[in-house]
């Protein structure tokens, strides 16, 4: 186990596809914001990022009063730019391996510890999760199971691209308009680890997510 | 790879309050300070005219019972050591007299740029050159270096404007609202602000 010192968590985007007037790592699950389950699991990381763009301060006020030492990067240009820059503004910033999560994401504390038991210093790690979500990432795996060979957007397969991963180093380039996924798809083929995230695109995945947590 | 530098202001980045009511207690003249220095944080007077203002109202105060008020002054104990450490590559940027504030300066050991006055003896009797933040990082630094500007207050905007990145850092207060609008992070803890500047080394 080599558990990253930093951690970036993206949560500036507006959320379109969802339609609310409310950043999504604000939507509660179990009681809390998706964001204060994100901060439990991550609470063994010593720096914990949070991109912010979309209602900034509704989200650096909440944050603050989970986790007081959570360092804010503001992607000014978040209605114009893609996920990968707002990671960017912060990965910049590190010469060192680090985790990315998606900020509109639910997983369990004892999930996101085995994950990161798996993390070997030198070894891009992502994590996948069985595909359940509208309009995914699916992953391919190789013939032995133990890789991830290709990512496919019309190829349904049973995992899931997951928005979270451990990279040894900074791949991101400011103002790229790529996706997270086709960024990485120049290291593949790459490890996976396989857990249970609920991501929340729309309204449907926010309600499937809240029935399968009862 | 570009070495970065860092400009730290000085009154509630590196004090954990504002220097001038402190001193003021001595001439007991602190709340009408600290109204004044409350609008200037915020914006609602100009830095340059209340710093007038606020210089002429001590007028005639002893420099040694300045100092005395200073030393007395709490900071940011990580922030200190992350510029004593590192004091090649620091510069404390600051409104705030030179004669007035040898007291930190000697305990930080970095460059400092500050407004200056004229004395007479021990007595302050006013002040010269009004120091201004965004034309020292235009005259003061070359392109080599990656200049990251550490500030909370209005009079910090410019200072930000001209730096490569710019932290608002709400340690003692929320920075001002048009401040973290021209900023690029935002931090509201002494001990991620130096975590973070750590980072960069």
């Amino acid at each position: 186990m080599s558990i990253p010192r930093v951690a970036i968590i993206s949560a500036a985007g507006l959320g379109t596809r969802i339609g609310l007037d409310t950043p999504k790592c604000l939507l509660e699950l179990k009681g809390q914001s998706l964001i204060y389950h994100q901060l439990m699991a991550l609470k063994h990381i010593e720096i914990i990022i949070v991109i912010v763009g979309f209602k900034e301060n509704l989200v650096m006020q909440h944050v603050r009063n989970i986790r007081k030492d959570v360092i804010f990067i503001r992607n000014k240009d978040y209605t114009l730019t893609s996920n990968v820059h707002s990671i960017s503004l912060a990965a910049q910033h590190l010469n060192e391996p680090f985790l990315i999560v998606d900020g509109d994401c639910y997983f369990s504390e004892e999930d996101f510890m085995r994950f990161l038991e798996k993390i070997e210093t030198e070894r891009i790690l992502l994590v996948v999760n069985p595909s359940r979500t509208s309009d995914s990432v699916y992953v391919k795996l190789d013939k032995e199971q133990n890789r991830i060979s290709s990512f496919e957007r019309n190829n349904k397969t049973n995992l899931e691209w997951s928005g979270i991963a451990y990279l040894t180093r900074n791949p991101f380039r400011l103002n790229d308009k790529r996706y997270v996924y086709e960024v990485l798809s120049d290291f593949l083929p790459l490890d996976y680890f396989e857990m249970n995230v609920l991501e929340i695109d729309t309204w449907q995945d926010y309600q499937n997510a809240i029935t399968s947590l009862d | 790879v570009t070495r970065p530098f860092f400009c730290f202001d000085l009154d509630g980045t590196i004090t954990k309050v504002e220097i001038l009511p402190i001193i003021s207690r001595i001439l007991g003249i602190e709340e009408e300070m600290k109204q004044l220095t409350y609008k200037t944080i915020h914006g609602i007077i100009p830095f340059e005219e209340s710093f007038l203002l606020r210089t002429q109202m001590l007028k005639g105060i002893s420099t040694s019972e300045v100092h005395r008020a200073i030393r007395g002054i709490p900071l940011f104990e990580e922030i200190v050591s992350f510029i004593q450490r590192n004091n090649e590559n620091c510069a404390l940027i600051t409104g705030n007299i030179d004669v007035w504030i040898s007291p930190i300066a000697d305990i930080l050991k970095c460059r400092i740029f500050s407004s200056r006055g004229v004395f007479s003896g021990d007595e302050f009797s006013h002040v010269t050159h009004i120091l201004d933040k965004g034309k020292v990082l235009e005259l003061a630094f070359k392109d080599d270096r990656h200049i990251f500007a550490i500030g909370d207050g209005m009079g910090d905007v410019a200072l930000f404007q001209n730096s490569n990145t710019s932290i608002a850092f709400g340690g003692v207060h929320e920075p001002v609202e048009s401040l973290v609008k021209v900023s690029d992070i935002v931090m509201y803890d002494e001990g991620a602000l130096c975590r973070f500047l750590e980072l960069q080394l």
